[in-house]
């Protein structure tokens, strides 16, 4: 037994497993949860790689499994990645049974964990491009599950991820290739350039993200919101990854000087687009591109605190999504069109309802009080001392996003009624007020909460 | 711990009011409850003038950079000792006279908010450090949409709070910017060390949520019927911008900017002593009674004498709150709103009286005759808002009548204890001519309106030509001054860029949108390669 088994393995034939349980939908989600969180405690209380004594039983658990020459490696280092991404799952599978309850969910969900978690433990890196595109092929029957129509932005999401595979790939070759040849510096320079290209597709970096509101409205929210909390999450460890193994791109002032113009441009597109969106789905889909436009603008800092930056801000960014959707299942259940005419006057009747979105995407947008704030102010002050160019699109960025949060509240609450109901049901209304009050104590007290997650930076010490 | 004791007393005492309210005769025991732990907080505050506590520091706030990393600091200066007695003295009046508006919407949920939004209020006072102000800000901002929220009757009084809101968040991002541009030079923002941008920024922001820079009003058409509560968290919410002036350094003002804001401050000044003056009663002309005392503290400031402000900010409190929970009203209790006139005049050793140092020098420049006019409008519609007939004070239960005094009593004669105790240098009598010139102006007005016009002082509201002429003049100033050419030219932004987006969703939506993705990829991979990127 070792690692890549308990993480990748065991997660992958439960997926196989629920796929046979797929007709008791609470039965297998529940099962989902518990895996992952068991998973998920596994990873925060096991160590790998040291002797574990457990009462008599002395053993220890090994990092590596070599498969057909290849390895997957999970170490010590890879721990609180593993904790975030099952935790991840735990919470999302467990919320299903109230915001979408299909079959498909658990079986195909865990799937997408174990491909991505194996995609961030092989070696060579390059079969992660393979990896990764197992975890999209296992994402599609959730966005579109049978008997639903499949939309256009659906198919520029399968064929954006498709697109990265061979850039991915030839990056990988063109490596291997500089690498015999330390001296060819244009070979490391296209290389570095395929691999980007294959990043900016898998992330839906600008120029190539406008699938994620296409497909945000062809699809209910919630499993979108599944894929694209834990899609990019993985894909952006993968990339520190990169950064951290492969020296030259680490050393490019080149790539940082890019990325934060790529950021830049994430921000402030995504910012101005969602300030005039009616279409709240939509703006779910800015949402995300504007949040991986601020995850590259901490990449691009390139110093210590940089790196602690994109490590926290994963904490606000999942728990804002997680809300958003959540929020956004729950309007959708009863049928609520997800525009911001159909939402007019909600706050009177779903008030929890019309808190949650308001409070997810003001977090997102960096509003005072909310988990978003601690990050985005550290942000704009480290952006300071080296661009102010950058810290103006950032800003202006931000106030186009606060715009449609401001758009929303006044939606939300326009109204004659004087009367104030809750129509919300109990176990919906335990979760929003709990996703409110967990994005205010992220706000408020963000040095108590978000100093565990900087240990995910233990995976990639050559950062720093 | 001991700083924060008051603001945990107040919020404990909330939550309580609140549950009381289910028991039975709850509204009896909430109402006790509520008035006695506030005036248990008010005498604990008032001790503190005597014993300072030590700060409350949370360094660093977030686990990033430590070393630069903002400071939640709250502490009991002298300055925030002052606005925190006015608020608490504020807050206890409240629920003192809270049994003569019983029958307008006063109830233990009110009282219980009160109680929050004075913690809320007087943390904000405490915040010694820009990051505490802004948290204690928006907490003060999102409790008054709540407020709104739920008292409204229709969407034409809540969209007002969306407004206030809007503003506000605006205001503080601006406080987020100036936090960002002082890290330039590489410290924590405090408000003792700032960069001249950040500064002005700083400055704006305060402008802007006081309803200044530019012009802005809000809540011109208030929630009606709600004297204690609403009138709490508006005085509460300038009070928090307030306290941040005080704390402004001397020489903090970039000096290129000086004389734009004091120009604008000083017609945003007229333009609410007109308003004030000429309002039905002084419930409607609250917003201007905030407004021209808020802007005689930011004149302090923008002179250089910011703790001058404190005067100004004071009588806004004490002697603004006097009034506005004035509404059972009787011969023998004219004495009240003559006490608090009487603290706006700023005559020597009254509560204002140390004001004028940050306002005028002698000789007196063309925007100090107005500051003057503009108090002694201020003074003239304190004392006609204070004498209008208004509900009979008779009519009140006895135990009412034996209670509601005392509140007012205690708000009026806190604004003298806290300018005794609090203000630096107390009430003196080291600018006397100003002060009585405004007064003998405010004399003038009063008189001639009383003699020469039927209906004494009540021809200021009615439809006569003075009314109209002063009125236009204020609107004139407040359409000068409200930017609205500004305002259009935004809005045209807006459409211009709402176009420009639907046409590029359009466009990258469309059949050809993945083509034009990779046409933009091209465009940029030229542009950084022209650069020298590649």
């Amino acid at each position: 037994m070792s690692s890549p088994v308990i993480w990748i393995i065991i997660p992958a034939a439960m997926g196989l497993l629920l796929w046979f349980l797929r007709s008791r939908q609470p039965l297998s989600l529940i099962l989902a949860a518990i895996v992952c969180f068991i998973l998920s405690v596994l990873a925060a209380v096991v160590p790998i790689g040291e002797v574990v004594n457990l009462g008599g039983l002395s053993f220890t658990l090994p990092s590596t499994l070599p498969v057909l020459g290849r390895r997957f490696v999970l170490t010590a280092g890879d721990q609180m990645i593993l904790v975030l991404l099952y935790g991840l799952g735990a919470v999302w599978f467990a919320l299903a049974p109230m915001a979408w309850p299909h079959r498909l969910f658990p079986s195909f969900g865990l799937g997408m964990l174990a491909a991505l978690t194996a995609a961030l433990a092989v070696e060579p890196f390059l079969y992660a491009a393979l990896l990764v595109e197992t975890a999209v092929l296992f994402s599609i029957p959730i966005l579109s599950p049978p008997g639903r129509q499949v939309g256009q932005g659906l198919q520029r999401y399968m064929i954006f991820q498709t697109l990265a595979v061979p850039a991915i790939l030839f990056a990988g070759w063109l490596l291997g290739v500089a690498e015999a040849n330390p001296a060819d510096t244009a070979m490391f320079q296209r290389a570095g350039i395929l691999l980007g290209l294959g990043f900016a597709f898998w992330l839906g970096v600008f120029p190539f993200y406008n699938w994620l509101p296409m497909m945000m409205a062809e699809t209910h929210p919630f499993p979108a919101g599944y894929v694209l909390s834990l899609l990019p999450t993985a894909i952006l460890l993968l990339g520190l990854d990169f950064i951290n193994s492969i020296g030259f791109l680490g050393d490019s002032a080149t790539l940082f000087y890019v990325v934060r113009i790529i950021g830049v441009l994430m921000v402030v597109t995504a910012g101005l687009w969602a300030a005039f969106q009616v279409n709240l789905a939509r703006v779910f889909g800015y949402a995300v591109i504007f949040e991986t436009g601020f995850a590259l603008l901490a990449i691009s800092l390139n110093t210590l605190s940089g790196w602690m930056l994109f490590a926290a801000a994963f904490l606000p960014r999942l728990m804002g999504l997680l809300v958003f959707a959540f929020a956004l299942a729950v309007l959708e259940n009863q049928g609520i069109p997800l525009t911001l005419e159909g939402i007019r006057g909600l706050a009177h009747r779903y008030p929890l309802t019309a808190f949650g979105l308001l409070a997810a995407v003001l977090s997102i947008g960096g509003f005072p009080l909310l988990a978003g704030l601690p990050v985005r102010l550290e942000i704009f002050e480290q952006l300071a001392t080296i661009s102010r160019t950058s810290l103006i699109g950032a800003g202006l960025g931000t106030a186009g996003f606060l715009f449609s949060g401001m758009h929303l509240l006044s939606e939300l609450i326009h109204s004659d009624e004087q009367e104030w109901r809750m129509l919300e049901n109990w176990p919906a209304r335990v979760i929003l007020i709990s996703g409110c009050l967990l994005l205010l104590a992220f706000g408020l007290f963000p040095k108590t909460f978000f100093q565990s997650i900087l240990f995910i930076l233990q995976a990639f010490p050559q950062l720093f | 711990m001991l700083a924060i004791l008051p603001l945990a007393l107040l919020v404990t005492t909330a939550l309580a009011v609140y549950i009381l309210r289910y028991l039975p005769r709850g509204t009896g025991y909430a109402w006790l409850t509520a008035v006695l732990m506030a005036l248990i907080t008010w005498g604990g505050v008032l001790a503190l003038n005597w014993y300072e506590p030590q700060e409350l520091v949370i360094t660093p706030w977030r686990p990033f950079d430590p070393e630069n990393a903002d400071a939640i600091r709250l502490g009991w200066d002298s300055i925030a000792w002052m606005y925190a007695f006015s608020l608490i003295s504020a807050e206890l009046a409240v629920l003192m006279t809270a049994a003569a508006r019983l029958r307008l919407n006063s109830n233990p949920a009110t009282w219980a908010a009160n109680l929050f939004i004075a913690a809320a209020g007087i943390a904000a006072v405490l915040a010694q450090t820009p990051l505490a102000l802004l948290l204690a800000w928006v907490i003060l901002d999102v409790l008054d949409l709540l407020v709104v929220m739920r008292l409204s009757s229709g969407w034409k009084y809540t969209s007002s709070g969306v407004m206030a809101f809007v503003v506000r968040t605006i205001s503080s991002f601006m406080l987020i910017s100036a936090l960002a541009i002082q890290r330039v030079d590489g410290g924590p923002l405090t408000f003792d060390t700032m960069l001249p941008q950040a500064s002005l920024l700083v400055l704006l922001s305060i402008g802007l949520r006081l309803g200044l820079l530019p012009l802005n009003t809000p809540y011109s058409e208030d929630i009606p019927f709600q004297r204690g509560l609403i009138s709490f968290i508006r005085l509460a919410a300038h009070t928090a911008g307030l306290a941040a002036l005080a704390r402004f350094p001397q020489a903090g003002v970039p000096a290129a900017w000086q004389l734009p804001l004091y120009i604008v401050t000083v017609f945003a000044i007229l333009h609410g002593s007109v308003m004030w003056l000429t309002a039905r009663n002084e419930i409607q002309g609250r917003p201007y009674w905030l407004l021209v005392l808020s802007g005689l503290s930011f004149i302090c400031v923008l002179q250089g004498q910011p703790l001058a402000s404190l005067a100004w900010g004071l009588v806004m409190v004490t002697s603004g709150m006097g009034l506005f929970l004035y509404s059972a009203r009787t011969r023998g209790l004219i004495v009240l709103p003559l006490l608090g006139a009487l603290a706006l005049s700023g005559l020597p050793f009254t509560p204002a009286a140390s004001g004028w140092a940050g306002l005028v020098t002698i000789p007196l420049n063309m925007g100090e005759l107005i500051i003057i006019l503009s108090i002694a409008m201020l003074l003239v519609g304190y004392v006609r808002h204070g004498t209008r007939l208004a509900e009979d004070f008779n009519e009140l239960d006895g135990w009412v009548r034996g209670i509601y005094p005392f509140g007012l009593v205690l708000v009026v004669l806190s604004g003298w204890l806290a300018a005794v105790f609090g203000l630096p240098g107390g009430i003196n009598a080291r600018q006397w001519l100003p002060a009585i010139l405004t007064t003998a102006l405010a004399a003038t007005i009063g008189v001639i309106s009383w003699w020469f016009a039927s209906g004494g002082m009540a021809f200021l509201s009615a439809n006569t030509w003075p009314v109209k002429l002063l009125r236009g003049a204020g609107q004139f100033l407040a359409q000068s001054h409200r930017l609205s050419w500004f305002y259009d030219f935004l809005w045209l932004i807006y459409r211009g860029l709402r176009q420009l987006v639907r046409f590029a969703t359009v466009l990258f939506e469309g059949e050809g949108g993945m083509m034009w993705a990779f046409v933009l990829l091209a465009l940029l991979i030229t542009l950084l390669s022209g650069r020298g990127v590649f």
